[in-house]
Protein backbone atom coordinates (compact mmCIF):
# COMPACT_ATOMS: atom_id res chain seq x y z
CA UNK A 1 0.00 0.00 0.00
CA UNK A 2 2.79 2.33 0.62
CA UNK A 3 4.89 1.40 -2.31
CA UNK A 4 1.60 2.55 -4.42
CA UNK A 5 1.47 5.79 -2.73
CA UNK A 6 5.04 6.97 -3.37
CA UNK A 7 4.42 5.99 -6.85
CA UNK A 8 1.52 7.93 -7.27
CA UNK A 9 3.29 11.08 -5.40
CA UNK A 10 6.31 10.61 -7.86
CA UNK A 11 4.38 10.38 -10.74
CA UNK A 12 4.07 13.90 -11.49
CA UNK A 13 7.91 14.28 -11.23
CA UNK A 14 8.36 11.46 -13.17
CA UNK A 15 6.47 12.63 -15.85
CA UNK A 16 7.28 16.31 -16.06
CA UNK A 17 5.37 19.19 -14.86
CA UNK A 18 4.85 20.60 -18.08
CA UNK A 19 2.77 18.82 -21.04
CA UNK A 20 4.39 19.56 -24.73
CA UNK A 21 2.23 22.69 -26.03
CA UNK A 22 1.70 24.03 -22.77
CA UNK A 23 2.28 27.82 -22.06
CA UNK A 24 2.98 30.16 -18.94
CA UNK A 25 1.92 33.62 -18.47
CA UNK A 26 3.12 36.35 -16.32
CA UNK A 27 0.81 39.16 -15.75
CA UNK A 28 2.16 41.37 -13.66
CA UNK A 29 5.64 41.08 -14.94
CA UNK A 30 8.57 43.46 -13.75
CA UNK A 31 10.59 46.01 -16.39
CA UNK A 32 12.58 48.60 -14.82
CA UNK A 33 14.90 51.45 -16.63
CA UNK A 34 17.38 53.09 -14.49
CA UNK A 35 19.18 56.06 -16.22
CA UNK A 36 22.46 57.40 -14.52
CA UNK A 37 24.35 60.41 -15.43
CA UNK A 38 26.27 62.26 -12.53
CA UNK A 39 23.56 65.18 -12.82
CA UNK A 40 21.12 62.91 -12.05
CA UNK A 41 19.83 59.16 -11.87
CA UNK A 42 16.25 58.52 -12.90
CA UNK A 43 14.65 55.30 -11.84
CA UNK A 44 11.06 54.14 -13.25
CA UNK A 45 9.41 50.78 -13.07
CA UNK A 46 6.45 49.28 -14.69
CA UNK A 47 4.93 45.40 -12.80
CA UNK A 48 2.14 45.27 -15.13
CA UNK A 49 4.00 43.76 -17.87
CA UNK A 50 2.42 40.67 -19.83
CA UNK A 51 4.64 37.87 -20.82
CA UNK A 52 4.61 34.51 -22.54
CA UNK A 53 6.55 31.55 -22.38
CA UNK A 54 6.86 28.26 -23.91
CA UNK A 55 9.17 26.34 -22.65
CA UNK A 56 9.30 23.37 -25.24
CA UNK A 57 9.91 25.67 -28.17
CA UNK A 58 11.42 28.27 -26.06
CA UNK A 59 9.86 30.85 -27.51
CA UNK A 60 9.38 33.91 -25.03
CA UNK A 61 6.91 37.30 -26.13
CA UNK A 62 6.83 40.43 -23.90
CA UNK A 63 4.20 43.08 -24.12
CA UNK A 64 5.06 46.92 -21.88
CA UNK A 65 2.17 49.10 -21.59
CA UNK A 66 4.50 52.76 -21.46
CA UNK A 67 2.07 54.56 -19.37
CA UNK A 68 2.03 52.09 -16.89
CA UNK A 69 6.09 52.97 -16.22
CA UNK A 70 6.12 54.89 -12.99
CA UNK A 71 8.21 57.94 -11.70
CA UNK A 72 9.19 59.23 -8.31
CA UNK A 73 8.29 62.82 -9.52
CA UNK A 74 5.33 63.24 -11.66
CA UNK A 75 6.66 65.84 -13.99
CA UNK A 76 8.95 62.80 -15.19
CA UNK A 77 6.42 60.30 -16.13
CA UNK A 78 5.07 63.38 -18.09
CA UNK A 79 7.60 64.32 -20.56
CA UNK A 80 8.50 60.08 -20.59
CA UNK A 81 5.02 59.36 -22.11
CA UNK A 82 4.47 63.08 -23.71
CA UNK A 83 8.06 63.97 -25.19
CA UNK A 84 10.48 60.93 -25.00
CA UNK A 85 8.42 58.11 -25.83
CA UNK A 86 5.29 59.61 -27.46
CA UNK A 87 2.59 56.98 -25.26
CA UNK A 88 -0.49 58.57 -27.24
CA UNK A 89 1.34 57.22 -30.88
CA UNK A 90 3.18 54.45 -29.23
CA UNK A 91 1.78 53.00 -26.19
CA UNK A 92 3.30 49.29 -26.17
CA UNK A 93 6.65 48.31 -26.73
CA UNK A 94 7.40 44.44 -27.53
CA UNK A 95 10.15 41.63 -27.27
CA UNK A 96 9.53 38.57 -29.27
CA UNK A 97 12.44 36.08 -28.44
CA UNK A 98 13.95 32.84 -28.16
CA UNK A 99 15.69 31.37 -25.10
CA UNK A 100 19.23 29.86 -26.33
CA UNK A 101 19.79 26.36 -25.28
CA UNK A 102 17.15 26.50 -22.58
CA UNK A 103 16.96 22.71 -20.69
CA UNK A 104 13.46 22.07 -19.52
CA UNK A 105 14.29 19.02 -18.15
CA UNK A 106 16.38 20.52 -15.29
CA UNK A 107 15.08 21.92 -12.30
CA UNK A 108 16.83 24.68 -10.96
CA UNK A 109 18.77 27.64 -12.23
CA UNK A 110 20.14 28.20 -15.62
CA UNK A 111 21.69 31.07 -17.00
CA UNK A 112 21.01 31.79 -20.78
CA UNK A 113 21.38 33.91 -23.04
CA UNK A 114 17.95 35.17 -25.15
CA UNK A 115 17.89 36.45 -28.37
CA UNK A 116 15.58 38.59 -30.20
CA UNK A 117 13.72 41.52 -31.45
CA UNK A 118 12.49 44.60 -29.26
CA UNK A 119 10.27 47.17 -30.86
CA UNK A 120 9.54 50.33 -29.30
CA UNK A 121 8.66 53.69 -30.70
CA UNK A 122 7.96 51.75 -33.96
CA UNK A 123 11.47 50.96 -34.45
CA UNK A 124 12.57 46.78 -34.01
CA UNK A 125 16.56 46.47 -32.68
CA UNK A 126 17.50 42.91 -32.38
CA UNK A 127 18.63 42.83 -28.47
CA UNK A 128 20.49 39.82 -26.54
CA UNK A 129 20.59 39.69 -22.88
CA UNK A 130 21.34 37.63 -20.18
CA UNK A 131 18.93 36.27 -18.27
CA UNK A 132 18.82 33.57 -15.06
CA UNK A 133 15.88 31.26 -15.87
CA UNK A 134 14.51 28.90 -12.53
CA UNK A 135 12.10 26.26 -12.86
CA UNK A 136 10.00 25.48 -9.44
CA UNK A 137 7.41 22.74 -9.29
CA UNK A 138 4.80 24.71 -10.89
CA UNK A 139 6.37 27.72 -12.35
CA UNK A 140 9.15 29.52 -13.83
CA UNK A 141 10.92 32.74 -12.99
CA UNK A 142 12.67 34.63 -15.30
CA UNK A 143 14.98 37.66 -14.40
CA UNK A 144 17.97 39.70 -15.79
CA UNK A 145 19.24 43.09 -17.39
CA UNK A 146 20.31 44.25 -20.31
CA UNK A 147 21.54 47.91 -21.94
CA UNK A 148 19.41 49.95 -24.25
CA UNK A 149 20.55 53.00 -26.62
CA UNK A 150 17.71 55.52 -26.62
CA UNK A 151 19.72 57.03 -30.19
CA UNK A 152 18.54 53.58 -31.05
CA UNK A 153 14.73 54.55 -30.92
CA UNK A 154 14.94 57.63 -32.30
CA UNK A 155 14.10 59.32 -28.63
CA UNK A 156 14.92 63.06 -29.18
CA UNK A 157 16.06 64.36 -25.84
CA UNK A 158 16.21 68.66 -25.78
CA UNK A 159 19.86 70.03 -25.83
CA UNK A 160 19.09 71.46 -22.48
CA UNK A 161 17.65 67.94 -20.84
CA UNK A 162 21.04 66.09 -22.67
CA UNK A 163 23.05 66.15 -19.36
CA UNK A 164 20.23 65.06 -16.89
CA UNK A 165 19.63 61.31 -19.15
CA UNK A 166 22.04 58.49 -20.15
CA UNK A 167 22.49 57.64 -23.84
CA UNK A 168 22.36 54.01 -22.46
CA UNK A 169 19.49 52.97 -19.86
CA UNK A 170 20.09 49.84 -18.02
CA UNK A 171 16.99 47.61 -17.99
CA UNK A 172 16.15 44.73 -15.72
CA UNK A 173 13.75 42.63 -15.76
CA UNK A 174 11.15 39.98 -13.23
CA UNK A 175 8.65 37.31 -14.74
CA UNK A 176 7.09 35.39 -12.74
CA UNK A 177 5.35 32.57 -14.85
CA UNK A 178 2.01 30.76 -13.77
CA UNK A 179 0.54 27.91 -16.21
CA UNK A 180 -1.75 29.62 -18.68
CA UNK A 181 -5.03 28.98 -17.94
CA UNK A 182 -7.81 29.91 -20.79
CA UNK B 1 10.87 93.44 -8.12
CA UNK B 2 12.65 91.31 -10.66
CA UNK B 3 13.93 89.73 -7.57
CA UNK B 4 10.98 88.68 -6.24
CA UNK B 5 9.78 87.49 -9.64
CA UNK B 6 13.10 85.47 -9.93
CA UNK B 7 12.76 84.13 -7.01
CA UNK B 8 9.09 82.99 -7.42
CA UNK B 9 9.55 81.63 -10.68
CA UNK B 10 12.31 79.70 -9.20
CA UNK B 11 10.33 78.11 -5.98
CA UNK B 12 7.43 77.31 -8.56
CA UNK B 13 9.57 75.72 -10.74
CA UNK B 14 11.22 73.71 -7.44
CA UNK B 15 7.88 72.37 -6.28
CA UNK B 16 6.52 71.84 -9.96
CA UNK B 17 9.74 69.57 -10.40
CA UNK B 18 9.60 67.75 -7.63
CA UNK B 19 5.50 66.73 -7.57
CA UNK B 20 4.79 63.39 -6.85
CA UNK B 21 1.42 62.02 -8.27
CA UNK B 22 -1.76 63.25 -6.62
CA UNK B 23 -3.51 60.78 -4.60
CA UNK B 24 -6.56 59.14 -6.04
CA UNK B 25 -8.65 60.07 -2.89
CA UNK B 26 -8.52 63.70 -3.75
CA UNK B 27 -9.90 63.12 -7.24
CA UNK B 28 -13.36 63.82 -7.42
CA UNK B 29 -14.50 62.76 -11.23
CA UNK B 30 -14.27 59.12 -11.57
CA UNK B 31 -16.17 57.88 -14.37
CA UNK B 32 -17.72 53.79 -14.70
CA UNK B 33 -17.43 51.35 -17.38
CA UNK B 34 -21.04 51.76 -18.98
CA UNK B 35 -23.00 48.95 -20.81
CA UNK B 36 -21.99 50.59 -24.25
CA UNK B 37 -18.14 50.36 -23.55
CA UNK B 38 -18.11 46.36 -22.37
CA UNK B 39 -19.87 45.58 -25.06
CA UNK B 40 -17.34 47.01 -26.99
CA UNK B 41 -14.38 45.68 -25.44
CA UNK B 42 -16.30 42.43 -25.52
CA UNK B 43 -17.32 42.00 -28.95
CA UNK B 44 -14.08 43.64 -30.53
CA UNK B 45 -11.49 41.71 -27.76
CA UNK B 46 -9.77 45.09 -28.10
CA UNK B 47 -9.71 47.78 -25.94
CA UNK B 48 -9.06 50.84 -27.77
CA UNK B 49 -12.55 51.54 -27.39
CA UNK B 50 -11.53 52.76 -23.65
CA UNK B 51 -9.12 54.98 -24.48
CA UNK B 52 -10.85 57.86 -24.14
CA UNK B 53 -10.55 57.14 -20.36
CA UNK B 54 -6.36 57.03 -20.41
CA UNK B 55 -5.00 59.02 -17.52
CA UNK B 56 -8.70 59.25 -15.91
CA UNK B 57 -10.25 57.60 -12.51
CA UNK B 58 -12.54 54.61 -13.31
CA UNK B 59 -14.40 53.45 -10.84
CA UNK B 60 -14.84 49.18 -11.41
CA UNK B 61 -16.53 46.37 -9.43
CA UNK B 62 -15.10 42.75 -9.44
CA UNK B 63 -14.13 39.74 -7.75
CA UNK B 64 -10.73 39.09 -6.54
CA UNK B 65 -8.83 36.47 -9.04
CA UNK B 66 -5.15 36.70 -7.37
CA UNK B 67 -3.56 39.32 -4.74
CA UNK B 68 0.08 40.09 -4.71
CA UNK B 69 1.85 42.09 -2.10
CA UNK B 70 5.35 43.56 -3.13
CA UNK B 71 5.92 46.92 -0.98
CA UNK B 72 2.26 47.52 -2.09
CA UNK B 73 -0.74 45.37 -2.96
CA UNK B 74 -1.48 43.90 -6.82
CA UNK B 75 -4.79 42.55 -7.27
CA UNK B 76 -6.22 40.82 -10.65
CA UNK B 77 -9.83 41.04 -10.36
CA UNK B 78 -12.90 40.19 -12.93
CA UNK B 79 -15.86 42.19 -13.07
CA UNK B 80 -19.15 40.53 -14.16
CA UNK B 81 -18.62 41.28 -17.63
CA UNK B 82 -15.64 38.86 -17.57
CA UNK B 83 -13.45 41.30 -18.24
CA UNK B 84 -9.93 41.29 -16.49
CA UNK B 85 -8.56 44.15 -14.79
CA UNK B 86 -4.93 44.42 -12.97
CA UNK B 87 -4.99 47.27 -9.96
CA UNK B 88 -1.68 48.36 -8.57
CA UNK B 89 -2.55 50.11 -5.60
CA UNK B 90 -1.31 53.12 -3.16
CA UNK B 91 0.62 52.43 -0.61
CA UNK B 92 -1.79 54.33 2.18
CA UNK B 93 -4.34 50.87 0.82
CA UNK B 94 -1.97 47.95 2.44
CA UNK B 95 -3.95 47.82 5.85
CA UNK B 96 -7.25 48.08 4.37
CA UNK B 97 -6.17 45.28 1.38
CA UNK B 98 -5.12 42.80 4.06
CA UNK B 99 -8.38 42.16 4.87
CA UNK B 100 -9.54 40.91 1.39
CA UNK B 101 -9.00 37.44 0.14
CA UNK B 102 -9.09 35.85 -3.58
CA UNK B 103 -12.74 35.68 -4.19
CA UNK B 104 -14.15 38.41 -2.48
CA UNK B 105 -15.85 41.22 -4.11
CA UNK B 106 -14.05 44.46 -4.52
CA UNK B 107 -14.99 48.54 -5.52
CA UNK B 108 -11.89 49.75 -6.36
CA UNK B 109 -10.96 52.99 -8.24
CA UNK B 110 -7.96 53.71 -9.93
CA UNK B 111 -6.28 55.53 -12.98
CA UNK B 112 -6.37 54.18 -16.27
CA UNK B 113 -3.24 54.03 -17.84
CA UNK B 114 -4.21 51.31 -21.02
CA UNK B 115 -4.64 47.72 -21.80
CA UNK B 116 -2.71 44.59 -22.93
CA UNK B 117 -4.93 41.53 -22.90
CA UNK B 118 -6.69 43.63 -19.58
CA UNK B 119 -7.06 46.71 -18.01
CA UNK B 120 -4.54 48.02 -16.63
CA UNK B 121 -5.03 50.69 -12.99
CA UNK B 122 -2.51 52.55 -11.29
CA UNK B 123 -2.65 54.37 -7.80
CA UNK B 124 -5.65 51.87 -7.08
CA UNK B 125 -7.64 52.56 -3.77
CA UNK B 126 -10.31 50.96 -2.18
CA UNK B 127 -13.77 52.57 -2.87
CA UNK B 128 -16.35 52.58 -0.36
CA UNK B 129 -19.94 51.81 -1.33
Amino acid sequence: MRKHLCLLLLLPLLMGFAKKGDKFIARNGKVSFFSYVSAENIKASNNQVLSLFEPNTNKLAVSILMRAFQFEKSLMQEHFNDSYIESDIYPKATFEGTVLNFDDDFSGTQTKIIKGNFTLRGITVPIKMKADITKTYKNYIINGETDLNIKDFKINVPQILANRISQTVKVSFNFKYDRYEK
Amino acid sequence: MLIIVFISTALFGWIKFNETAIPTQQLSNAEALNETHTALVLKKANFESLNEFIEKALVIEGSIKKIDLNDTYNIMLLTEDKILVSCKFQKDQNDILKTYNEGDKIKIKGIYKGALNYLILLNCIVENN
